[in-house]
């Protein structure tokens, strides 16, 4: 009888958890996810999000090789080229992701998107790139073996290689790779000076302020720099100022943001602005992020995680602050633990 | 290239050094070498910023790695956390704590890197370039050997003195040195403490180098550490003196150095820059060996036609 009792009470006392806390769900102004994610490059968008805009790293490498052709063929000045960006970021969809989540993807952004998503390619043309003793030689100084930067490597390339043959020049690359071991970039900038080469192509912030320090003479163009006043290489996007100019591959924060709007269909929305709070290019795009939200009349909540063991309480609170949609940026912890982020978000 | 990789060489050297300190005198295998490099860089880049003295940047670089060694210290002792895993917990921590220490520099939170590029003019080098007027690369490679002397003159007088005889004396057999009533806590966290100041000072004059700091700088780093070390012992093995073992370390740290530039000058495929590094370290260290074989099998010879 008196274990009974004790069972009953238990099961009244849960009851009474349970019922409150829905009741607090209920008054908290706190919505039920799962949320529509918009994440800041197409990898996390093909796990996680539903739609978003993507920056090729192939494309700012083909940009990287014209800017480089310029200075070499041209006689261009990189004191006064202009930083470039991916000049048309494709916008992509993940109807799987919108499908389990259970949001319709409105059909004024389907119907942008544009069946090929990597539309440049350039085909290297081999004869113009020589082993040895071509017209020019390019020193590549690229950080790490990593597939995004290994594409804006082979972009420049192809590209480089095409604006050579068009000149009816050869150059000669020299290839060369830290191998992630942050002490050989400046050994590396230090050779490419010692050989003399017409032009350095760097890739990855450390591996260019290497570069940047190793010469004030030489050419250098970067690549897969998010933030490039920042990292001190340029003076100025529009105006670098020295011997050094390149390709920043920042996301289209702005244009991904206001994709948020288009996807809910409205301006009175509340966005989650999820990232991580120890990595420099993660706050200088919420930094953007949240300039556009206020140009746009957005509301926002941010919220900064540590590791990604934070991710549950993350969700958890910004349920709490009813948001409607949450916006990821190009972060390192978040894109690995993207697949982790997904599960959280449908609630497994 | 031979210049590059000498004045590198004389900065991994002051790395290398403080690294044998805690590997060789106090038989500590300290891993909080990977964040201590970065700590003095980061020190000392943030200060630079700030608008102090590179010198003094450097000197507060060196006492901020005293710091963290303390810690590693503390938690062996006190703790009787093994020592790797005290070292870890140093590295690891410190990798938060550079990026604070980052932060002040930029006012923003999460600074990860901090780029020396527009204070170019306010490094030691460009102090001593202007002083004496003698260009960049002759003022690393001038600071570098006078740094480098420096380190072994204050080594050798330290490991001279009392405490200091009682720091290697630890590392040779802790119980002995208990027994002869040494406080053996004591004069491990002062050993890891002056190993992780030289690794920190190396890690000032890096930043200042390459002009910027980046949080991820210091992987690698113990591995350069200890090749440089097993290079120049194998190089000096038959040295007796203290003063020319300790020299051993920086002609270790110089030839790895340019190992590396050698290697990437030689232009080969960029992907196996890491296995070439490891196969002329390899042949290196094996020359004595096979220098020894080759006598002895020439003894036997001769031994031979003598029978």
């Amino acid at each position: 009888m008196k274990h009974n009792c004790k069972a009953f009470l238990s099961l009244a006392l849960a009851a009474v958890l349970m019922l409150s806390g829905l009741v607090l769900t209920a008054c908290g102004g706190s919505s039920t996810g799962p949320f529509p994610i918009v994440c800041g490059e197409t990898g996390m968008n093909d796990v996680a999000g539903v739609a978003t805009y993507g920056v090729s790293y192939y494309n700012l490498g083909v940009k990287a090789g014209d800017m480089a052709a310029d200075i070499l063929l041209d006689g261009a000045d990189p004191s006064t080229m202009a930083v470039s960006l991916d000049p048309n970021p494709a916008l992509v969809i993940n109807e799987t992701v919108a499908g389990e989540i259970g949001f319709t993807i409105p059909e004024s952004v389907k119907s942008r998107v544009s069946g090929d998503t990597d539309a440049t390619t350039v085909t290297r043309v081999e004869s113009a790139v020589v082993a040895d003793g071509g017209d020019y030689t390019v020193g590549i100084l690229q950080l790490m073996q990593h597939v995004a930067l290994d594409q804006t490597n082979q972009g420049f390339v192809d590209q480089l290689s095409v604006r050579m043959d068009a000149a009816g020049k050869t150059v000669t690359i020299l290839d060369e790779n830290a191998a992630g071991d942050q002490a050989n970039n400046i050994t590396i900038a230090e050779t490419f000076v010692s050989k003399n080469v017409d032009l350095i192509y760097a890739i990855a912030t450390s591996s260019s302020q290497a570069a940047a320090s190793a010469t004030t003479e030489i050419p250098v163009i970067f690549n897969a720099v998010t933030d490039p006043v920042g990292a001190g290489l340029v003076a100025s996007l529009e105006a670098p100022g020295a011997n050094v100019t390149g390709v920043s591959d920042i996301n289209p924060v702005a244009k991904q943001i206001d994709l948020i709007g288009e996807l809910l269909g409205s301006d009175d929305i509340t966005i989650g602005l999820l990232y991580t709070s120890a990595e420099t290019n993660s706050i200088y795009q919420i930094e953007q992020a949240k300039a556009e939200c206020e140009a746009k009349g957005y509301k926002y909540v941010e919220k900064g995680i540590g590791d990604m063991n934070d991710i549950e309480a993350a969700f958890v609170s910004l349920k709490n602050a009813g948001i409607d949609a949450i916006y990821i940026p190009t972060d390192n912890v978040l894109a690995n633990g993207i697949a982790n982020v997904h599960a959280v978000n449908l609630g497994k | 290239m031979l210049l590059s990789g000498l004045c590198q060489g004389f900065i991994w050297a002051i790395l290398s050094l403080g690294v044998y300190i805690s590997y060789r005198m106090l038989d500590f295998a300290d891993l909080s070498c990977e964040g201590t490099i970065t700590t003095g860089a980061s020190v000392a880049a943030m200060l630079i910023w700030r608008g102090c003295n590179p010198f003094l940047a450097a000197l507060l670089a060196f006492i901020a790695g005293c710091l963290a060694g303390t810690i590693t210290g503390l938690l062996h002792t006190k703790l009787k956390i093994p020592p790797i895993l005290a070292g870890i917990l140093t590295m690891i921590s410190l990798y938060s704590i550079n990026i604070h220490i980052m932060n002040l520099a930029t006012g923003k939170e999460g600074t990860s890197n901090l780029s020396l590029l527009n204070y170019k003019d306010q490094t030691v080098y460009a102090a001593i370039d202007r002083l004496l007027g003698i260009g960049k690369t002759n003022a690393s490679l001038l600071l570098g050997l006078v740094i480098a002397a420096a380190v072994i003159a204050l080594l050798y007088w330290f490991f001279g003195t009392e405490i200091g005889c009682a720091i290697r004396a630890t590392g040779t057999n802790e119980k002995m040195c208990r027994a002869q009533g040494i406080n053996t806590d004591v004069t491990k966290i002062i050993g890891l403490a002056a190993s992780n100041g030289f690794i920190a000072l190396s890690g000032a004059l890096l930043s200042q180098y390459q002009s910027y700091t980046d949080v991820g700088m210091g992987v690698g780093s113990i591995v350069i550490g200890l090749a440089s070390i097993i290079i120049g012992e194998t190089l000096f093995a038959r040295a007796k003196h203290f003063a020319v073992r300790l020299l051993g370390i920086v002609v270790g740290a110089v030839l790895y150095r340019i190992v590396v530039a050698f290697v990437i000058f030689s232009g080969m495929p960029s992907t196996d820059l890491k296995l070439m590094t490891a196969v002329v370290v390899a042949v290196a260290l094996s020359l004595p060996i096979l220098k020894n074989r080759l006598a002895l099998n020439a003894k036997k010879k001769n031994a031979k036609k003598a029978g």
